[in-house]
């Protein structure tokens, strides 16, 4: 839903067309040499962790202006693109609400809303 | 104990678990010149997934690191997703590093850079960023191909300096007297059959937080040299000179600590 703030309105669109862009390359292609086969040291533990994250946070950056710390993707690890939405769209909103309104304070739901 | 070496195990896991259950029944849960040898590391079977989950989930619960995020300071997977190189030795440093930057314990990108006495990138005679890891690779892929079909295979120089990395900066590490970087030294060695093996040097080592996600993070560095240069994985041995299993960590108290060992046959 979007949320009207002093400098704007939360542009949620645009943030989860960011990460479903980073999605996309993040899990495209074929995986390392050695992955994809049953007991490879080389397949990742998860879809997207913590770099995996940290991109996707360069990428809602550089499509909103968004600046979510990248302390928040510390220990973050996701196996499908609707867990990460669900965690990083709070992010942004909290974070937006801080960085464009910075009299705001953030829900506490979105406080808790780690990724 | 001059030296506390343990049996063979056949995956991280299994010699992490062997190493927990030394150290377990150590006078003060520590010991000197640990080592081990893990014989073929580029397998992740079922029990290390298992076992993995089960860390992560302690690790969760004491507000410590999962073993990914470990593993990601010695060798960030996610740049190799694509089996492209270039996104390890120049992607890491450019997109991730610049965010992810900690004084403490980001290993590869010591492996991937060399810093001055004031702290800017060294830069080669040729005018791109010195990088450890590349030049380490490339010369062991050369080796590789010049090697092939001929008997001087056997006579690769194994000992050959460029096939060390040292993590250690005596600049940017010299005023820790606690923290700074565990993981001291990395050897390759290419051996008789042409695999390739690594031995991890740590000047100290933290049996219940850090060395399982190290020991992904190393057998990941080995498997990505070993296909970058053309060569099997052989295999992975852990020097550690002082190793410790904590008794309680982060919000993990002793009887949390106890109980995650308990659960894992320990």
């Amino acid at each position: 839903m979007a949320e009207e703030g002093a400098e704007g309105i939360f542009p949620e669109a645009e943030v989860v067309a960011a990460i479903e862009h980073c999605w996309e390359i993040e899990t495209a292609g074929p995986p390392a040499e050695g992955s994809g086969k049953p007991g490879s040291i080389m397949n990742p533990l998860v879809e997207i962790d913590s770099h995996g994250v940290v991109r996707c946070l360069a990428a809602i950056d550089k499509a909103t202006g968004i600046d979510i710390p990248e302390t928040e993707a510390k220990d973050a690890g996701y196996d499908n693109l609707e867990d990460l939405i669900a965690n990083l769209v709070p992010l942004a909103r909290k974070y937006f609400k801080k960085q464009k309104v910075p009299n705001a304070k953030p829900k506490s739901n979105d406080a808790d809303s780690g990724a | 104990m001059p030296i506390a070496a343990l049996e063979d195990t056949p995956s991280v896991s299994a010699a992490w678990l062997q190493a927990i259950r030394f150290l377990k029944v150590q006078p003060r849960r520590k010991c000197y010149n640990l080592a081990y040898v893990v014989t073929n590391p580029a397998t992740m079977t079922t029990d290390d997934e298992a076992t993995i989950r089960s860390f992560d989930l302690f690790a969760k619960g004491a507000g410590r690191h999962p073993v990914t995020t470990i593993a990601n300071t010695i060798f960030p997977i996610s740049c190799y997703r694509n089996r492209d190189a270039s996104r390890v030795y120049d992607g890491y440093v450019s997109d991730i590093y610049p965010r992810v930057k900690t004084a403490w314990g980001n290993y590869i990108e010591r492996m991937l850079r060399r810093r001055d006495v004031r702290g800017e990138v060294m830069v080669g005679a040729n005018g791109t960023p010195v990088n450890p890891l590349k030049s380490l690779t490339e010369k062991l892929k050369r080796r590789m191909e010049g090697s092939t079909g001929t008997t001087t295979h056997y006579e690769l120089p194994v000992s050959d300096e460029v096939f060390e990395i040292s993590t250690y900066d005596p600049v940017r590490d010299a005023r820790y007297h606690r923290g700074g970087p565990c993981l001291s030294h990395l050897s390759f060695k290419l051996d008789a059959a042409g695999s390739l093996r690594l031995t991890a040097f740590y000047r100290s080592h933290f049996y219940l937080e850090r060395a399982l996600g190290n020991l992904v993070g190393l057998a990941r560095l080995q498997g990505f040299v070993g296909n970058e240069a053309g060569c099997a994985v052989g295999p992975l041995t852990l020097i550690a000179s002082e190793a410790c299993l904590e008794s309680s960590l982060g919000t993990a108290k002793a009887v949390d600590v106890r109980a995650f060992l308990t659960s894992l046959g320990l």
